[in-house]
């Protein structure tokens, strides 16, 4: 695998941050040394090329008249300027009027200037002869009468190109260092945020699904950390949503199945009955047993409980079709607890109700919600045993009928909260499991729901919500 | 008053052909124009030389087909130009020339005018008036351009009783161990107009060479002045072209004419007067003035 794809986002950053400073401050740095170096050498030799026009200007009369010793003094005096290796005065003829030179290091290079004859002023032109009328040779009218070179060293100017280009290179490296510690400054925070982020999805990805990921400092990093940890609550939420989902249709198909064995059981088991309760009653008539017969007794206790087992399973498989009516629902609740305290009147169990006297209508089944709140109020009596109260508390929220109905038992462990709703299940000896499973139904089949959950202080507490319009 | 308006009906059309456009030359033009205006009562035409071709057919055509009485030429160029062949019919006059000869010899008919060249003997009796103790006169000069000068100028010295030391050159190589030569036996070094020693370079070296032996040089024109010569024979150029007019006037009015010299002025300088404690004579200005003491 190259590097390439093995490097981490923050190498290539800094990577890329580096050579791209890099670059671009050794680009164009080296094109300013270049500009600078091409300009220090042409106003060098701007320089020497005006050296060599003030020396031809004045050796124009050394040459003119042939004046050595003149023309050496000239040339020893630009000998003695800094750079000039070498002084050469030639007249026309290319006759070495003077020649002089020194040790000077460093590559050499040459200026030649012609030496010009002064062109005379108009007051001189009048008295010279007229162009044309003499045949003599005129030395006069020749514009340029020799000429001087100028051999000069760049020595100088490339060491002193060396010494900048060499501040040059520290100054970009320092740059180039200081914006990959700017650069690594900025990026690391940045990256640091996404490694954990990216730790969060791979402990996610493990099944650690709880997990959220920590919005950091940086707004970006933040706003990722956000929408990530939002897209796993919606995915939580899907999940549940999918789960649940399942689960309904698992329950849809166990109940079906339940259904479809019910009612077979129930009918087969109905008939059989039937029969062994008519046979029994014409036995007890024939044979004349006593009605306090403990055998007989159990019998009937026996047949009479099978006949609601039978009753319950017919009443669970049979689909549930509500006949909505509007129905005081707080009126209904309380019709129901004052019935119960006849069933269960104390010192058994003692009700506390706290039902608002205020009317909630709603379209519902009296008959099948009033089964399902007698089937949980039932159960709370059952797990209060002989001792304790049950809490009965209505109230609105969001539009629905609140109901939670609490006991002081032991409470339902964490692992069967999300058992108890499904058919069959029964933590009793003697339970069916289909009463808290038809309640559910009932719930549904309002648009509501039913949860339950523990008390903190212990007991069990179950709420049903069932959707209205508004209370009066 | 317009004397010619009297003689003549139709007015004296004249022309003037000028060789350079330079300063002195139109300095002399306006001299003439003034003049010849002040009297003829016309304006002249300018011709400029340096606008047509050489041997232009077209301007000889123009100045002997314009109806002109007279044409001027200012310059030796113009001068050559005019005293061709091919114009003909008008007066011709001559000025700003120092060598008159050349011309002379192709001017088929009447040669005259006013010339830049001043009689060698005003020169020096002008030297030896002002300068004291000028005796030996010396002149650093090229035989090849004026031997005859010279040859002059010694003639018109013996007559005044001073000699004329001759410091010949055949080269510019020549200048500075003629002058080493000779500077110490001369009272004042004459400069004349020559080729091989008068250049806007060599002049100033050559008067450094002759104050630095405490000589006093004399010189043609403002640039020697300005340069350090003691004295200088300035000549002016308007006047040069007011004598012209008034000579064609006479050329036209007599059928004949003369050569004349042109008026000058002599300056001092005497910043260098005062430096080489010279004796001069008459001294009623000096450079910085800019006076001449005789005016001719």
């Amino acid at each position: 695998m190259s590097i390439g794809k093995r490097a981490g986002i923050n190498f290539r950053l800094l990577s890329a941050s580096v050579l791209l400073i890099a670059g671009v401050t050794f680009t164009l740095g080296f094109i300013g040394v270049s500009i600078t170096q091409n300009f220090m050498h042409q106003k060098f030799a701007d320089r020497i090329q005006f050296l060599a026009k003030y020396l031809a200007l004045n050796a124009e009369v050394g040459v003119l008249i042939g004046d050595r010793a003149g023309l050496k003094i000239l040339a020893l005096n630009l000998l003695g300027e800094e750079d000039v290796a070498r002084v050469v005065i030639l007249d026309n003829q290319n006759n070495l009027l003077v020649d002089l030179d020194r040790e000077v290091s460093g590559p050499l290079s040459n200026v030649e200037m012609p030496v010009v004859f002064k062109k005379s002023g108009d007051e001189n032109i009048l008295f010279e002869p007229a162009s044309g009328i003499s045949n003599a040779p005129d030395p006069m009218k020749q514009d340029s009468i020799g000429k001087v070179q100028i051999t000069y060293s760049t020595h100088g100017i490339d060491v002193l190109m060396i010494k900048i280009s060499t501040q040059y290179i520290v100054a970009a490296a320092v740059l180039t260092a200081l914006a990959f510690a700017i650069f690594y400054y900025i990026s690391r925070p940045i990256i640091h945020e996404m490694s954990d982020l990216a730790g969060v999805a791979r402990r996610i990805g493990q099944g650690y699904s709880l997990l959220r990921a920590n919005p950091g400092r940086i707004p970006e990093t933040r706003d990722l950390a956000v929408a990530f940890n939002s897209m796993l609550d919606s995915l939580d939420r899907s999940k549940e949503a999918l789960n649940s989902a399942n689960r309904k249709m698992m329950h849809q198909r166990i109940l079906a199945e339940a259904g479809k064995f019910s009612l077979i059981i129930a009918h087969e088991f109905k008939n059989p009955l039937g029969i062994i309760k008519s046979s029994m009653d014409i036995l007890k008539k024939d044979f004349d047993i006593e009605k306090d017969n403990i055998l007989v007794s159990y019998v009937e206790d026996e047949i009479r409980r099978l006949n609601r087992l039978i009753e319950d399973f017919l009443m669970f498989a049979r689909p549930v079709d509500p006949k909505f009516r509007d129905t005081d629902l707080n009126f209904m609740v309380k019709d129901i607890c004052e019935r119960f305290v006849l069933i269960y009147p104390e010192p058994t169990v003692s009700f506390n109700l706290n039902i608002s006297d205020q009317p909630f209508n709603a379209e519902i089944d009296q008959d099948l919600l009033t089964r399902c709140i007698t089937n949980i109020l039932k159960n709370a009596c059952e797990a209060s045993g002989d001792k304790g109260q049950i809490f009965v508390d209505t109230a609105v929220m969001d539009g629905s009928w609140i109901l939670r109905i609490s006991d002081e038992g032991e409470g339902i462990p964490e692992t069967e909260l999300i058992k108890i709703f499904e058919p069959f299940f029964t933590t009793k000896s003697k339970g069916t499991g289909l009463g808290l499973s038809f309640a559910s139904q009932v719930a549904e089949s309002h648009g509501g729901s039913i949860e339950a959950s523990n008390h903190e202080n212990g007991g069990a507490v179950f709420e049903i919500r069932i959707p209205g319009y508004n209370s009066i | 008053m317009n004397v010619f308006a009297e003689q003549s009906a139709a007015p004296i059309k004249s022309a003037a052909v000028i060789s350079k456009n330079i300063k002195p030359y139109y300095e002399a033009l306006e001299g003439y124009s003034t003049k010849f205006r002040e009297i003829a009562g016309s304006d002249t035409e300018i011709f400029e030389l340096e606008d047509y071709d050489k041997d232009s057919d077209p301007l000889s055509g123009r100045i002997k087909n314009g109806g002109f009485s007279v044409v001027l030429a200012i310059g030796p160029e113009a001068s050559r130009f005019i005293s061709s062949d091919k114009i003909s019919g008008m007066v011709k006059i001559y000025t700003m020339i120092i060598n008159t000869d050349d011309i002379h010899n192709q001017a088929a008919n009447s040669f005259c005018g006013v010339s830049l060249s001043i009689p060698p003997a005003e020169q020096i009796t002008s030297i030896i008036s002002r300068i004291s103790g000028a005796k030996k006169i010396g002149i650093l000069f090229d035989p090849k351009y004026n031997e005859l000068f010279v040859k002059k100028a010694e003639t018109e010295a013996a007559r005044q009783s001073v000699r004329i030391i001759r410091i010949q050159v055949n080269t510019h190589h020549d200048i500075t161990p003629a002058l080493e030569n000779r500077l110490g036996n001369i009272d004042v070094l004459w400069m004349i107009p020559d080729q091989t020693v008068i250049s806007e370079s060599l002049v100033p070296f050559i008067i450094k060479k002759s104050i630095g032996a405490g000589v006093p040089t004399v010189g043609y024109n403002r640039f020697f002045l300005q340069n350090g010569a003691t004295m200088a024979f300035v000549i002016n150029y308007k006047d040069i072209g007011a004598k012209a007019a008034l000579n064609a006037l006479k050329a036209l009015r007599e059928k004949t004419c003369s050569w004349e010299s042109p008026d000058y002025e002599i300056i001092n300088n005497q910043k260098i007067i005062d430096m080489l404690k010279l004796r001069i004579k008459s001294i009623n200005e000096n450079i910085d003035q800019d006076v001449s003491n005789e005016h001719r």
